[in-house]
This record gives structure tokens, sequence and C-alpha cells, in this order.
């Protein structure tokens, strides 16, 4: 049972309560001041010695801290009502008897003795009225907590070093050129969008490119930009790197080469030669056979059992001018596909490979026919079996020539799309281009420019370290690509042998020699240090010498 | 009849009042003939209230069988004085039975023992052997005597004080730790100083001798002791001395690392008993109403270190169990 206390004893225990909570209160102001303060202090004095100035976020942070510390401080040694008692009883020496009448008055006990120890209290609280359990922080505290303070405050003044100053310059115009860079890949990435025709844009959606762009215009943040650039970087090198696409630009490439040397399939090497793909499927169609000359041939030879003096040399004519040139065109046309097809296993080879082997077939098997064609050109008369046997070669032949035509244009076809592809690699390749570049312009924000931010680490330049390229499997590396053409640095050989030319060293050493020697002939220099000279000199030689051995 | 103070207010005023009264009579009555030794007196004094029993320490030439003699004659009880050698026997204490002839008749008549008083002085008490010292086990703890299947109880107040000799150790029997647990308080009795010896050289060697007059009577001790348990005490200073009993152990929890290393056992729920009688009464002699932690300290190394036993280590080092039992209540 409880019973109320008195009220004397309730208002000196409130009145104590609130004395103490308030030098609680002082002392949490001053104990959250010096850690907060020391905290800041040291940061900021990290911070001038790597040479920046004092952050002013850290005193916003400073104060928050504060306020935190000193409220933690305050709630751990806030006091309550018990807490109170036994706190007034040692001040004023009260015996545990506030304690002691607390504990009897929540048990209900107050008559007789009881409400002895009650008087008694009751006095000895009397007799301490008017002193007040308030008490300072210690002067120690408070002196040091204001000269924290103090530290803090100059140490806000103090100036960057040159050094920074000049690299935080230098930052903020990478960060302009970044900006820079990043627009013109937006306008690159536009473009590409805008150029592609209708196939491209096929090849385009086939791969993840336009994802990986999409995710790059819709982030906000530095580093996933970074991470996504790479991304897409890792994107377009997969799409360049296209196996298909590479194995028929070697093919193409040898093809190329072996039509170059004829000067009948010298134009479609030319327009191999400059990868304009599209001009080369042009190319290769004046290669088809022209059916219209076999067909009129084949209808004058009907029911025709002998030629006539003049109709034989008409048919000669025709086949001299004609059908010869088609035949060189085609054999020339072959032997630069067998040749290039040599050069590589074309066997169950697909793509442009395997299309040129079909052909090479058929322009083999048109070749016999159209060399019998023109053979007759040779012939002064036709016997009736000859003629059949023309007869049969033109029928032959324009058999033949469908299928050829049909490889012709398949190839052409092959050809018309790797010019696509060409094409469509050319802008990515732009495109790469313009993303590396943006890449770097990011990399370099937080790498090259300037070095680190306050607060971002420490920055390696500055404390004379080297920084290593680490791979953080995160930001691809970019690797350069291996160009065609000759290259910026060119090594000749020497007169003989491999190797760099050291022409040039030997020479002067033999001047230097002839030099120290005319010196060493001097007049004016006594035999005996010239002799001592050179010996000195053959002697270091000699030791260099062994060494060497 | 036991008078209560926990109802009335006035009854309660009155009767703590007397209680002051009465001990400040003794105390002062006891002082014209000892000189000094203020401590050992209030804590016999205190030991008397409470009904327990003091082992009294110190070189013989002290005063103290003259204490105990003054405390007798102040407070108007029987004293007998007994000196304890190695051929005492326990009759010689308790009694015995001897035969007599009543009415022509040769009867058996018990012949009490000098234990039959209210203070017995047990002079030199370890130079009795062990059989000797366990037959007042009986009369310490349950304050009556047996002999030949009847028991005689004991007056009251009953009060032993024991004094052991800690010099001459030779031929000597030490107390063992049973009859050590039933003494209330063990205290040492140190040479004067040079005032107090002065003093003493008055007092005693003129032709005269302080007149101790009786002040109170032995019913006015039991009613002290009476008023003395109604004395309250509050939850934190009772745990404080449950834990200062329990620290005592070397196994307790939380027990200080100097038990853990010194102490074999520690003292018995007697000692806290002890204490809180103890501490009671010194609440009341220092004006207030409530036992304090205080009261506690003032009583406790007296009533705790008899009670502990030390360890080889301990034994060794030459540890004192009032050391431990200071750092005991320092670490409370």
């Amino acid at each position: 049972m409880k019973t109320t206390m008195n009220n004397e004893i309730k208002n000196v225990l409130r009145l104590s309560q609130n004395q103490i909570n308030l030098s609680v209160l002082l002392r949490s102001v001053f104990v959250g001041v010096i850690i907060s303060c020391s905290i800041c202090l040291v940061a900021n004095i990290y911070f001038i010695v790597q040479g920046y100035a004092a952050q002013t976020y850290l005193y916003f942070i400073n104060l928050g801290l504060f306020v935190l510390l000193a409220t933690i401080h305050f709630l751990i040694y806030f006091v309550n009502m018990p807490k109170t008692a036994v706190i007034v009883d040692k001040a004023y020496n009260l015996k545990e008897g506030l304690l002691s009448h607390i504990g009897f008055q929540n048990k209900g006990l107050e008559a007789g003795v009881f409400k002895l120890q009650e008087d008694k209290l009751i006095a000895d609280l009397s007799d301490v009225r008017g002193k007040s359990l308030f008490v300072m922080p210690h002067k120690n505290l408070i002196w040091l907590s204001v000269m924290l303070l103090t530290s803090m405050c100059l140490v806000g003044f103090m100036p960057e070093s040159e050094r920074v100053a000049s690299k935080k310059k230098q930052e903020e115009q990478m960060l302009k050129i970044t900006a820079k860079n990043i627009e013109e890949l937006n306008k690159a990435l536009e473009e590409l969008e805008k150029e592609l025709t209708d196939e491209e844009k096929e090849l385009l959606k086939k791969s993840k490119i336009i994802q990986a762009v999409k995710e790059i215009e819709e982030n906000k943040n530095k580093e996933e930009a970074f991470s996504d650039l790479a991304k897409l970087e890792q994107e377009l090198r997969k799409e360049l790197r296209s196996d298909e696409f590479q194995a028929n630009l070697a093919t193409l490439k040898n093809l190329e080469e072996e039509a170059l040397k004829f000067e009948e399939t010298k134009e479609l090497g030319e327009d191999l030669k400059k990868k304009d793909f599209k001009k080369a499927a042009e190319d290769i169609k004046k290669f088809e056979l022209d059916e219209k000359l076999l067909k009129d041939l084949q209808e004058e030879l009907k029911n025709k059992k002998e030629l006539s003096k003049e109709e034989m040399k008409e048919l000669k004519e025709k086949l001299a001018n004609k059908v010869s040139s088609q035949a060189k065109n085609m054999k020339a046309l072959n032997k630069s596909v067998k040749k290039s097809l040599s050069k590589e296993n074309a066997n169950g080879k697909e793509g442009v490979a395997g299309e040129l082997g079909e052909l090479s077939e058929e322009l083999s098997e048109i070749e016999g026919d159209l060399d019998k064609l023109a053979d007759i050109s040779k012939m002064e008369r036709l016997s009736k079996e000859e003629l059949e046997e023309l007869m049969k070669n033109c029928e032959n032949c324009q058999n033949c020539s469908a299928d050829c035509k049909s490889k012709l244009g398949k190839l052409g076809k092959s050809l018309k799309k790797m010019g696509v592809q060409k094409g469509y690699m050319d802008k990515l390749f732009n495109m790469k281009e313009k993303l590396n570049m943006a890449q770097m312009a990011v990399a370099t924000e937080s790498i090259m420019s300037g070095g680190k931010k306050p607060g971002e680490g420490v920055d390696r330049n500055l404390t004379g370290q080297k920084d290593s390229l680490k791979d953080n499997n995160q930001f691809t590396q970019i690797k350069g690509q291996k160009g065609e053409g000759a290259g910026l640095v060119s090594i000749e050989d020497a007169a003989s042998g491999t190797g760099v030319s050291r022409v040039q060293g030997k020479a002067t050493k033999v001047e230097f020699k002839a030099q120290a020697e005319s010196f060493m002939n001097r007049e004016d220099i006594p035999d005996d240090l010239k002799g001592g000279v050179k010996n000195y000199f053959n002697s270091i030689h000699n030791i260099d010498d062994t060494k060497k051995e | 009849m036991t008078i209560n103070i926990l109802e009335n207010e006035q009854v309660a005023k009155t009767e703590i009042l007397k209680f002051c009264e009465n001990f400040e009579k003794v105390r002062n009555e006891t002082a014209k003939f000892i000189v000094g030794q203020q401590d050992v007196v209030e804590k016999v004094l205190i030991s008397i209230i409470c009904g327990g029993h003091v082992l009294i320490e110190g070189v013989p030439g002290l005063g103290k069988t003259a204490l105990v003699n003054t405390l007798a004659k102040a407070m108007n009880i029987e004293f007998k004085r007994v000196q304890f050698t190695p051929d005492l026997l326990p009759a010689d204490i308790l009694g015995t039975n001897i035969l007599v002839e009543k009415n022509g008749e040769k009867i058996f008549q018990f012949q009490k023992g000098p234990v039959f008083t209210n203070i017995l002085l047990a002079d030199e008490i370890n130079r009795a052997t062990p059989k000797t010292q366990s037959a007042l086990l009986q009369t310490m703890q349950e304050k009556c005597v047996t002999v030949a299947d009847h028991t005689y109880q004991l007056p009251k107040p009953f009060f032993v004080l024991a004094t052991q000799n800690p010099i001459e150790m030779d031929g000597t029997y030490s107390l063992p730790e049973a009859q050590l647990d039933r003494f209330f308080f063990k205290l040492n009795v140190s040479f004067p100083s040079h005032d107090e010896l002065s003093s003493i050289l008055d007092r005693t060697t003129g032709l005269s001798s302080p007149e101790i007059k009786n002040v109170i009577h032995g019913e006015d001790i039991l009613a002290m002791g009476d008023l003395a348990k109604q004395i309250p005490i509050d939850d934190t200073v009772k745990h404080i001395i449950v834990n200062l009993v329990r620290m005592t152990h070397p196994d307790s929890e939380g027990a200080p690392e100097v038990v853990k290393k010194y102490v074999r056992y520690g003292a018995s729920p007697r000692a806290a008993q002890s204490i809180l009688g103890a501490a009671r009464v010194n609440a009341l002699i220092s004006g207030r109403f409530h036992v304090s932690k205080d009261d506690v300290k003032a009583v406790a190394k007296d009533a705790l270190h008899h009670r502990i036993l030390l360890s080889f280590e301990g034994e060794a080092e030459k540890i004192s169990t009032k050391e431990i039992v200071s750092h005991i209540f320092e670490s409370i």
C-alpha cells in the first residue's frame, strides 16, 4: 500500500531533481562540444595537411554530432526521483534517510517509528534548505571546450594550398569537358538512329545496344552511368567482333587480293579494297552471262544444216567479240575465286566463303562450254555434227547461266548485306570512339582531375605514391583496336642485317676518339702524363672487357 | 511485555528516548572506571542489548575483566568469572549433580555452575580443552544448560564475554569455527594511549576508586533489545547487508578478487543477523529511526572478521580478515 509523500519532502525532491538535471544538461553541452569539436578538428586538420581548406560541411556535421552527443549524455545521466533521492541523501548526509523514507512510504508504513523517521527527515531537510544541488561543470571541462571551439573556428580560416587550388581548377575544366563529351555521346546516339537505314535498324534492334543506351539515358548517378557506359562499350565491341562478319571480311580480303591481279576483275577488287561492298555487288552482276546472246545464237542456228560463208563469218564475229570476252571475264573471276578459296579451307563453310565455293563450281562448269563456243571462231567451216555440238553447248550454257546467275545474285546479296553491316559497323565504331571519350572523361573526374575530393579517400598522388591501375571488375579498361595501314612508328633497317641502324652512333664515337687523341697529343702536356692518362683509360677498358667476359 | 513502537508515534518517541538515555547512562557510568576504549565499550553494550556474546582479544592487563565488572555493576546484573585452564572440565562451568542429604534422605541435587549468571567472563577461553569450550556452545546459543536429561534455563539477560591472549599460544586450543560463529562480535582491545594510561594510573592507584552505580536493570536491557528489533530498515540497506555477507564467500557471484584468492570459507547467515541487529542499535544511538549504510559499516567489521576463514595463501601472506571486509564493503 502506497501512501502520499509529505509535500515538503516532495518539493525538496523535485527542486533537487531539477537542479541536478540542469547541472547534467550543462555538463552535456560541454561534453558534446569537446567530443564533436575534437572529431571535427582532427578531420579538418587532416584535410589541411592534405592541402585542402577546412571543409564547411564538417561544421554542420559537427553541429549535428554535438546535439546528438549532448542528448545521449543527458539521457544517460538524467536523474529520476529514486536516483535524486540517493543523490540528495548523499549530498545532505541524510544517511539514506530519504531513500528509506521512500521505501517505507511505498510499503505504506507511516505510523509510529516511521512517523518519527519522517519528522526527522523533514527536520534534516529544513536544515539544508536553500542549499543548491546545481553544480557548475569543472573549470577544466569549460576551458577545454572553449579552446577546442576556438581552434575549430580558427582552422576554418586557413586557405587551401596552391597545388590543390590549381588542381581544383583543372578539375573544373575537366568537368566541363566531361559534360561536353557526354553531350556529344548523346548527339552521336541520336545521329546513329537517324543515319541508320531500315536494314541497319533491324541489326541494331537485334543487339542489346538500344537497351544499354536507354539505361544510360535513365541514369543520373555518375558511378552507375560509368558502369553503363562500360556495358554499352562491351555490347558494341561484341557486335564489332561478330565472327560471321569477320570471317566474311577475311574471305573478301582474299578475293580482293586475287581480283586485283586480273584486268577483268580489277574493278571488283578495287571496290572490295575500298570496302565498298554495295558497289562490289553491282560489279558482280557484270559477270552474268548474256543469255540473250546465247538465245539469239541458238535461234539462228536452229534448223540449219550447214552455214554459208557469210553466216559463218557473222557467227565467228559474234563468238569472237562477245562470247570469248564473257568467257575471259568468267575465267578471270573463277581464277580469283579459286585462288582466294585456296587460301582458306572453304569446305563446309557458311557465308561468303560457301557462296564463293558454289559459284566457283558453277563457273568451272560453264567455263568449258564457253571455251568450246569460243573455239568455233577459229574454224573455217562447221560440219553438221559440229553444228549440233554447238547447239548443245549453247543449251548447256543457257542452263548453266541460270544457275550461275542465281549464285552470282546470291553473292551480290551477301555483298550488299556486308555493305549494310559495314556501314552499321562504321557508325558503331564512330559511336564507340565517342563513348570512349565520354568514358575517359567520367573516369578522369575522380582519378586524373586534381586528385580525390575531400572525404573521398587519400589522394595518393599527393602523398607521393603512384596509383596502380586496378581492374575492379566493374569498368572495362579501354583497349586499342588494331587498325589497318602503316603504323606511326617506323624502324629503318640497318645496312646489313635486321634491327635498328647504329651507324650514326659509331661515327660519333670515332669522331670523339679522334678529338680525344688530338687533345692528348698536345705539346703542352707532359709525356709521362700523356701515357698515364692513356694507360688509365686502357686499364678501365680492360676491366670492362673482363667483366663482360 | 514487548512494547510496540510501530503503531503509536508518541510511544515510539518515549521508548526510543528511554533507550537512548539508558544506553548513555551505562556508557557514562562505565566511562567512570574504564578509560578510553569507547568503541569496545559501545560494541559490548550493543552486543549485550542484542543478546549476543563477545570475544575480546587483547594482551593481559588491558582492563577486560574491569570492563565486564563495571558493566555488570552499572546494569545491576550478576557477573561471574571463570579462568579457563587446560584441566577445567565442563561440569566446572555448567554445574553438576551432587549427593545431598535432605530430611534424612540422600538425593542428587543440581549444583549450578558459574554459567548461571547474567554476565559470564570466560577468561582466556582458548586455554581450555575443546571439550570444555564446546560445553559453552549450548549455553551461548540456546541460553540453557542440559545436565542428566534435565534442562535448566539461564537467567536473562545472559551474556558471555570471552577473552583470549593473542601472544601466548603455547598450550592453547584455538576456538573451533562453530564456536567462533556463536560470538556476536570479536573485538580487539588496543593498548591505551599516553593520556589514557596516565588517567588509568590516576584512577586505579589512589586510595579511592570510582564508585559505579546501578543505572539500569536487567529488564531494561531486555526491553532495549526488543525495541531495537523494531527499528525499520529499508530494502536497499538490507540488500547491502545481504550482499556484504554473500561476498565473503569465494564461490559467490561477483565476489571480489581478494576474497576469491584469500578466503577459504565465508561468513554464515548468523553474521547477517548480527550485523542487522547491531546496525539497528547503532542507528538508535546515532539518533536515527532507520538503519543506514553507515550503521552497517560501523558494525560489519567486528561482526564479520572472525567468521571468515582464510585460505592457505591468505594465511601465508598474513592477510587480515578486517582488510578483506573493508575491501568487500568498498566493492558494494
